[in-house]
């Protein structure tokens, strides 16, 4: 094999507080989802086990993978590094539904301490109903995105690891506030919310992410972050053609997902509005 | 609502401890740009030095040697590292520089310990099959940064604060304070260095042996009211 190739395949990251915390997630998880399995079956399924652990793993593989050490010398390999951290495992995560089944997985003292947390009148609930709401969970999202990749801003993280971090905790973060009202999972922060109303939600993020793919991949023509001209060049790319496969990756990765979100969001109005139909003419109701 | 406080308060403690586990040689992800694919014999380097402003301490370089003119990666070369100071004052370091010490196998890293804040001149040395080359660049190197002391001050105050909430009987607080004092203070005193204080697991290391001996000496109190 290419000495290059063996290289980068081999330059895995060992960073303990990133394990343990995947590790901890993972763990807490899977414990409470056992419990609630033996208590009622139906309260914790299988594809949700799969789609949290899928979640974990997009993560592992962003931060720790050979992902992280590429995406230092390839601007296309940091921007699927951003995809994973924004468009894969936060949807993967919260469609896991996890916060019962981590609530679960603590210890009972722990775990009546959490659930306090998540009380109707609590404070902690408060806020995470304000900030997963859907006008402050789109901009939170959408600016965190703009800003970290204003040349300076990006040349920062590229020159601090802290400031790398920063960035990849606010991507994710804010992916997560952006994904909850899409997945909405438990607890139903804001009762229910139309599909065709999650489906508005979701257009104009996908208009955002094209936008800034396009600048990315055509209109600007000249190299955004000079960190990259700095590098050792793979695979005779350079870094202009880097620089437009970022912005492609950007467009096609986000473009396929917020199509995918929306035809299942369309089937799944569709199907409610069927049911309903279906409940009004077995009740001798009127449509 | 106190058990609530009590897990915001290991959150922020589980917080505190994250932050000072973050690795320092996480040049992987570049650091501040020294050289840019600058002529060296018959190679071309590129260096960035971590942390920023280069302080006395550890000073972690990453080197990229490549071949000209396409600047593909150079793999097999053999890197070392010279650091001088060029303030009058006598004082030098050097040092290997290895693949995939930063996580990246495609760059060579190094940790170089110096010793004083001053003028100091690093000096890149490759050898590969091309030849030898070499390139060089001048640092002005500050003295310790303060915060990792703050944030240590910081992080014993809020496992003492912690384990005084925790533990209710008079003694056992006067005992588990002293005891989280006595593990974790000669540890701050170590970090003469500051940057020892970002290695992986060093902060996880104090916190973990300050919480067990002083929920030890807790645990033994209340056992011992127990028995009376």
């Amino acid at each position: 094999m290419d000495v290059t190739l063996t290289a980068i395949l081999l330059s895995w990251k060992w960073r303990l507080d990133v394990i343990a915390l995947i590790g901890t997630c993972g763990a807490m998880y899977v414990v409470g989802w056992c419990r609630l399995r033996r208590r009622d079956p139906r309260g914790a399924s299988g594809w949700r086990l799969g789609l949290y652990v899928a979640g974990l793993a997009a993560l592992y593989l962003a931060l720790l993978s050979p992902i992280d050490a590429l995406g230092s010398l390839l601007f296309s390999v940091h921007m699927i590094q951003h995809e994973l951290l924004t468009m894969v495992a936060p949807p993967l995560l919260l469609l896991g539904n996890p916060l019962p089944a981590v609530l679960w997985g603590l210890p009972r003292r722990w775990r009546r301490a959490a659930g306090i947390l998540l009380l109707p009148d609590a404070w902690t609930r408060w806020v995470l109903r304000v900030l997963t709401l859907m006008p402050v969970a789109w901009l939170l999202y959408v600016s965190s995105l703009w800003l970290w990749h204003l040349p300076a801003v990006y040349g920062a993280s590229l020159r601090s690891a802290v400031v790398h971090d920063v960035q990849h905790v606010s991507f994710f973060a804010t992916a997560l506030l952006f994904w909850w009202p899409i997945v909405d999972p438990a607890p139903r922060l804001h009762g229910h919310v139309n599909h065709a109303v999650r489906v508005v939600y979701v257009i104009p993020a996908a208009f955002q992410s094209q936008a800034l793919g396009l600048i990315f991949a055509f209109l600007t023509g000249r190299i955004l972050y000079p960190h990259y001209e700095t590098v050792p060049r793979l695979w005779d790319f350079t870094p202009l053609q880097d620089q437009s496969a970022a912005g492609l990756i950007m467009m096609q990765v986000e473009g396929l997902i917020y199509l995918m979100v929306v035809l299942v969001l369309i089937a799944r109005l569709f199907a409610r509005e069927e049911r309903l139909t279906r409940w009004r003419e077995e009740h001798g109701l009127e449509p | 609502m106190m058990r609530a406080r009590r897990l915001v308060c290991v959150i922020l403690t589980a917080i505190v401890i994250s932050a000072f586990s973050v690795p320092m040689t996480a040049l992987a992800n570049g650091g501040t740009l020294r050289l840019a694919k600058v002529p060296a014999g018959p190679h071309l380097l590129s260096v960035w030095t971590q942390p920023d402003p280069p302080r006395a301490g550890r000073l972690d370089i990453g080197v990229a040697v490549m071949r000209p003119p396409e600047a593909t990666a150079i793999l097999d070369a053999d890197v070392q590292i010279r650091a001088e100071r060029i303030d009058g004052i006598a004082g030098a370091a050097t040092s290997p520089a290895t693949r995939g010490a930063g996580g990246n196998l495609l760059l060579y890293h190094a940790a170089l310990e110096l010793p004083a804040a001053g003028r100091w001149r690093v000096t890149v040395l490759a050898q590969s099959p091309l030849g030898n080359g070499h390139a060089a660049f001048d640092l002005a190197v500050e003295g310790p940064s303060p915060l990792p002391w703050i944030l240590g001050v910081l992080a014993v105050a809020t496992a003492v604060g912690w384990l005084l909430w925790r533990l209710k009987p008079r003694r056992g607080r006067a005992v588990a304070g002293l005891g989280g004092l006595v593990v974790a203070l000669p540890s701050v005193a170590r970090g003469r260095h500051p940057d020892e204080w970002q290695e992986q697991g060093f902060g996880v290391l104090i916190f973990a042996v300050s919480f067990i001996v002083t929920w030890a000496a807790g645990a033994l109190l209340r056992w011992r009211r127990r028995r009376r």
